[in-house]
């Protein structure tokens, strides 16, 4: 086994066990999982603002794009995200910053977690993991990923066939991805990424983009309510005599 | 420390353990400036460059605003101090502040008096930055903010406060968000009472975000002696700091912090809950910390030289281990270091004179180098002699500073140089950092603060 393949195993290793521990931590919490104070600068300290306070502006517009399922099938990114308000989260599974990817994946967790005891929000809701790596992460491996774990709602791992077409996708999210090189040219296996979590309405609108700090599950989840609420309340107006 | 706790701890010691047997290491040098957005991906080892938003000086140079590009690697003897490039935007606007996109390619700059705000490419060619785009309808997109001010980077956003407004050009004003893009996102505005603005700065872990109050576009851009002789003009400052809830974008404290409260630094350490800020025209350090309730309490902790005098503190700059707080005063060109590691009670331990005027400073990451520049504001500055215009640059070690080179702006013929930011090649080039002092020892530009 070359050097870079168990570097590989244990970056997924990694990210699997920060998600699998934080979890079941989370689940040992239970209800009040995101008011619990984690003792790192990785979470926040907060109780986020409550859902329909306030309101959450159009960032940008996103269009459709074709990424691979696990099984290796094209899908449409608006096929999956069609009538649902979708969280997407740009990751690689060898990302060794605890602070990065491994965290999102946390989060994504716990939001699965919290999304699958609202079952009126899971279905109105999507997750989407989308790897910026589509050399190492082959479909095979996203299956892998998911299968550890064990998503209870409507969560997506995804890939591309190849960087060239992962590109248009990483410009129209705007999520800058650098291959990191050493000093003789050669890529040293890692990206620098600026971590970012979309938040994508039904229109296929941004409304919001988390990045390490301000980036919860009850954040996440308070915010999906609230343009659920925004929903809501339009059509209700729309309605009135 | 319950379950929960234990269980991250383990976490994080375990992720560290299998990062050490990496191909690659992560482990982190930040040399990048404090004080900055943490959403900014930091560069790590030292700057190569430094970059200086300036204001044009009728008939000097070409008279216009520039970036002006400055080497600042000892290593590279033939650009060490040396003007690399300035890149006129023509015409003069009032250039004071600006900030980085959060991918760190683009530095956005404003202009104070045409409420202009041009966005340069760093990356492409960090020792030539190129204008790329300029965007003018900041007081239309806004609905009348007038002013931009700081520039700082959200994730695929950025936040810009105002100073004044267009209706009385006053000092009534709001913050004003742009996607990256260039495309206007929202306003909101001051909250009654505290309608004034000039700095901002978020604390993401406790989703707090910090505002600032100055004066509006009448007095910066009025005569400082005119203004100084003219007491109605004198009242028109603001005296407030607003604490909001960053994520609803909601007001929810208002401080009385009296005589014009300018740059806001929350404090960079885990666990330390709190900020600080001096005001020019009282000369005091306050401290707006958290109380165990959660709220916030602003307080003066420390006078800055003979407030009777009025020194005028302007840019202050806290140290990456929240030791060090550096305030500039404008008006005796001095700077003046506190140990703030008890921040209720700053401790002056070290106070240099760096010319006849001072306005900004910036420190590297690692504590090691301080930057200072001159100008405040183009009719704020001091006439004839004392209009002494530069960049100098130091190296601080806990006690002294030790001046380390200078460029006269004056005989450059460039103008008044502001704000400073920090660039780097191997940052732009995505390369792994290599620290050159002889171990194997690889680093990689960081995510966040």
């Amino acid at each position: 086994m070359q050097v870079s393949e168990v570097s590989n195993n244990l970056c997924l290793a990694l990210l699997v066990s920060v998600v699998i521990l934080s979890s079941s931590l989370s689940y040992a919490q239970s209800t009040n999982a995101h008011t619990t104070a984690i003792p790192d600068a990785l979470q926040p300290q907060f109780t986020p603002p409550p859902p329909g306070t306030y309101t959450l502006p159009v960032i940008d517009t996103v269009h459709d794009h074709s990424l691979l399922d696990p099984q290796g099938t094209r899908v449409n990114l608006r096929s999956l995200t069609k009538n649902k308000i979708a969280v997407i989260s740009f990751m690689y599974t060898s990302c060794a910053d605890v602070g990065g990817c491994p965290l999102a994946a946390a989060v994504l967790h716990q939001l699965d977690h919290l999304l699958s005891q609202r079952p009126e929000l899971a279905r109105r809701a999507t997750l989407l993991s989308v790897s910026f790596d589509p050399e190492r992460d082959t479909p095979t491996r996203m299956a892998e990923v998911k299968a550890k774990l064990t998503p209870h709602t409507d969560w997506h791992f995804l890939t591309s066939a190849t960087t060239t077409e992962l590109q248009p996708i990483l410009d129209d999210f705007n999520q800058p991805v650098a291959r990191l090189t050493k000093d003789n040219g050669e890529w040293s296996g890692l990206f620098r990424h600026v971590l970012k979590v979309y938040l994508v309405d039904q229109h296929h609108n941004v409304r919001n983009i988390y990045s390490t700090g301000l980036f919860s599950a009850q954040l996440v989840l308070n915010d999906i309510e609230t343009i659920l609420l925004e929903t809501t309340q339009k059509s209700a107006t729309r309605e009135s005599p | 420390m319950n379950q929960h706790q234990l269980v991250w701890r383990r976490v994080v010691l375990w992720s560290a353990l299998v990062c050490s047997f990496l191909a690659v290491s992560i482990t982190q040098v930040r040399a990048d400036e404090t004080c900055q957005s943490p959403y900014l991906p930091k560069i790590t080892g030292e700057e190569d460059y430094v970059y200086i938003w300036t204001l044009g000086d009728k008939g000097l140079g070409d008279s216009s605003d520039k970036l002006v590009t400055i080497g600042a690697n000892p290593k590279r003897p033939d650009q060490y101090g040396k003007v690399l490039s300035s890149v006129s935007v023509g015409g003069q606007h009032e250039a004071h502040h600006g900030g980085f996109t959060d991918d760190r390619r683009y530095l956005w700059l404003g202009g104070l008096d045409t409420s202009k705000i041009f966005v340069f490419d760093v990356a492409a060619s960090p020792a030539k930055p190129a204008l790329v785009k300029t965007i003018d309808t900041f007081v239309k997109d806004s609905g009348g903010v007038v002013g931009p001010h700081t520039f700082y980077p959200l994730p695929g956003r950025m936040l810009i406060t105002g100073l004044s407004n267009e209706k009385d050009h006053g000092g009534k004003t709001g913050l004003v968000e742009y996607n990256n893009e260039g495309k206007f996102i929202q306003t909101y505005w001051m909250p009654e009472g505290a309608e004034y603005g000039y700095d901002v700065r978020i604390q993401p872990h406790l989703n707090r975000m910090l505002t600032s109050s100055f004066t509006g576009w009448n007095n910066y851009m009025m005569d400082f002696g005119k203004m100084l002789a003219d007491p109605e003009a004198m009242k028109r400052f603001g005296s407030t700091m607003v604490l909001w809830d960053f994520h609803a974008r909601k007001p929810i404290q208002t401080f009385e912090v009296p005589g014009a409260p300018l740059e806001i630094r929350w404090a960079l350490q885990p666990r330390h809950h709190y900020a600080f800020t001096a005001t020019a025209l009282t000369s005091k350090i306050w401290l707006i910390n958290q109380k165990e309730d959660g709220t916030f309490a602003a307080k003066a902790v420390a006078d800055i030289g003979d407030p009777k005098k009025v020194p005028l503190p302007v840019d202050i700059s806290l140290s990456a281990d929240d030791q060090f707080l550096f305030v500039n005063t404008f008006m005796d060109g001095t700077c003046r270091v506190y140990n703030v590691a008890d921040p209720t009670k700053p401790r002056m331990i070290h106070e240099q004179k760096i010319g006849a005027q001072v306005n900004m400073v910036s420190q590297s990451w690692d504590g090691k180098r301080v930057y200072f520049t001159t100008s405040l504001l183009a009719n704020w500055d001091k006439k004839g002699e004392a209009n002494e215009q530069f960049l100098k640059a130091y190296t601080w070690d806990g006690k002294a500073l030790k001046h380390s080179f200078t460029v006269d702006f004056n005989k450059e013929k460039l103008g008044r140089p502001h704000i400073m930011h920090f660039g780097q090649d191997q940052f732009y080039k995505n390369q792994i950092y290599t620290d050159n002092m002889g171990t194997d020892t690889r680093r990689v530009a960081t995510n966040m603060q």
